[in-house]
């Protein structure tokens, strides 16, 4: 195992990671940050995460099994959905499928935050500051991972790392190891528009890496609301494919 | 230590030097610096401090039950049994505060309900008294978010004058604030819904009328903040409360703590049950 965590992306995160700290004094590089602050709501929603491409999620035969444990677990309720029931963090790439609006905030000095109405949970991007350690992360397992970030011209570019696995990739169950890694990759695509495209590295689960992609509308005329588990929560039909139970 | 008057003469005109500057900076647009990447604030603890003398303060315990707090030196930390009696409550508040504490005294729950214990927002202004874990600030120019690292609850104060024309009751309810002196944000919260809301840890409970006042002022040394608190209800007490609160600098990022993992009635206490979604949302 402990091999796999070395090296993550080691190609091309390396590689922007020198640009970006190195700066080549292009004309990008003195560019301004994008300005993705803002509210942001779905449109769309799919209890299966679409990969990009299509096809099936590239499972190895210990991401097969886990993933069929997770589906029989769940139909017969001896795995719990604690996001849903008890409103515990999504994780990632779940919580890129909420149906609910979230805000990104660029701050405070040295952060992103990312503020989702679901559960309430709270993302920290720590800006231009390297991954944590093995140690920490493997000490302090968190639902949505330790993230770090940095600005590639009119993206932001975050990598996240340090998960438990008490999260699911989708609401399917798809399964997920602690050595999974997330890269996200979050612009503007039009004045209204935000697109975040994640990429999925967990060699032990997932033969390959893979990716998922998600827009959502720009919405400053909605108020994040608060949100309890159980409590009656916003109208969320809207959004095609959600379904309450 | 000034030992010599040269020294001091020294120190005296630093610091006319500095008055001098203070007098001339315009403080119109000096906010207090809450805001951080790296250092948080961390209360002092659970219960409200008292307001100046002679000014009316927060609900304590019941003075048959004398309330012994993990601050409070060596000895048994006893439960919250909240004063019942105080005559500033109406009927309606005594009554149901008395039906808490019996609930508490006659063993059928073991541990009173606590809203961070068990999973549940503070309300406002409540959630102030959440101890243990530092709380952060965001701060941009139309709004102020308040984080707790405790289950990452979050409040927002928008910053403008005016609240909405309706206001939908909600845990946090609404905020608007703004800034004073530089050194303090002023919060105006109406809008606070009563389910399993109260203003203290000793289960004083409030209506729909409740409108919160904070004060939350920044040392002049930027080490500490301290919040004086005005709690309006005239359906819930025959006159305002205030009371304070204090926290204290310190240098932790935030980090993730998600109150209902693992956080079940493993003793069987009849604790208050952990926010729940009978159906799932969607």
């Amino acid at each position: 195992m402990e091999d796999l965590r070395v090296g993550v992306f080691s190609g091309p995160v390396l590689a922007a990671l020198l640009a970006a700290s190195f700066p080549s004094g292009s004309v990008q590089g003195a560019q301004a940050k994008p300005d993705l602050s803002g509210i942001y709501w779905a449109t769309q929603y799919n209890a299966k995460i679409q990969i990009v491409g299509g096809g099936e999620l590239p499972l190895t035969a210990a991401g097969k099994a886990a993933y069929d444990k997770n589906i029989a677990g769940l139909k017969d309720g001896s795995i719990t959905d604690a996001a849903r029931k008890y409103c515990v963090p999504d994780g990632l790439p779940r919580v890129l499928a909420t149906p609910y609006p979230f805000e990104i905030i660029q701050g405070p000095p040295g952060n992103v935050t990312i503020i989702y109405e679901l559960n309430h949970q709270v993302r920290v991007i720590r800006m231009d500051k390297p991954m944590p350690g093995e140690k920490e992360l493997i000490s302090f397992p968190f639902f949505n991972g330790h993230s770090v970030g940095r600005f590639e011209g009119d993206t932001l570019v975050v990598e996240t790392a340090g998960f438990n696995e008490k999260t699911f990739v989708d609401a399917t169950g798809a399964p997920h190891t602690d050595q999974m890694r997330t890269l996200e990759r979050v612009r503007k695509i039009s004045p209204a528009q935000l697109e975040i495209v994640v990429t999925i590295h967990d060699p032990d689960y997932y033969t390959r890496d893979w990716q998922a992609r998600f827009v959502y509308n720009q919405r400053d005329d909605v108020r994040i609301d608060d949100y309890l588990c159980g409590d009656e929560h916003r109208d969320i039909s809207s959004v095609q494919g959600v379904r309450r139970p | 230590m000034l030992k010599s008057g040269s020294m001091f003469c020294v120190g005296i005109a630093v610091w006319a030097m500095n008055t001098l500057a203070f007098a001339q900076a315009p403080a119109k647009d000096k906010i207090p610096e809450l805001a951080s990447s790296t250092f948080a604030w961390l209360s002092a603890g659970a219960d409200w401090m008292d307001p100046p003398k002679g000014i009316r303060g927060p609900i304590r315990n019941d003075p048959d039950h004398p309330y012994h707090g993990n601050l409070d030196g060596p000895g048994q930390v006893t439960l919250r049994i909240g004063n019942y009696k105080d005559p500033v409550l109406k009927p309606w508040a005594s009554a149901q505060m008395l039906a808490s504490n019996e609930e508490v005294l006659s063993g059928k729950r073991a541990v009173p309900f606590a809203a961070q214990a068990r999973c549940y927002p503070g309300g406002v202004p409540g959630q102030l008294l959440y101890p243990a874990e530092p709380f952060y600030f965001i701060q941009t120019p139309k709004q102020v978010w308040m984080i707790w690292q405790r289950d990452h609850m979050v409040r927002r104060v928008y910053l403008t004058d005016k609240h909405s024309n309706n206001v939908k009751p909600s845990w946090f309810g609404e905020s608007i604030g703004h800034y004073e002196n530089g050194d303090t944000l002023v919060i105006d919260t109406i809008g606070l819904s009563t389910k399993n809301s109260y203003i203290d840890n000793f289960r004083t409970p409030h209506t729909l009328k409740l409108h919160v006042v904070e004060r939350l002022k920044l040392s002049a040394d930027g080490r500490a903040v301290e919040a004086m608190v005005t709690v309006e209800d005239p359906d819930t007490f025959n006159e305002p409360l205030h009371m304070a609160q204090r926290w204290r600098k310190v240098d932790n990022p935030l980090l993730e703590t998600v109150c209902a993992e693992n956080n079940f009635d493993y003793f069987n206490q009849n604790l208050f049950p952990i926010p729940e979604a009978v159906k799932p949302d969607f």
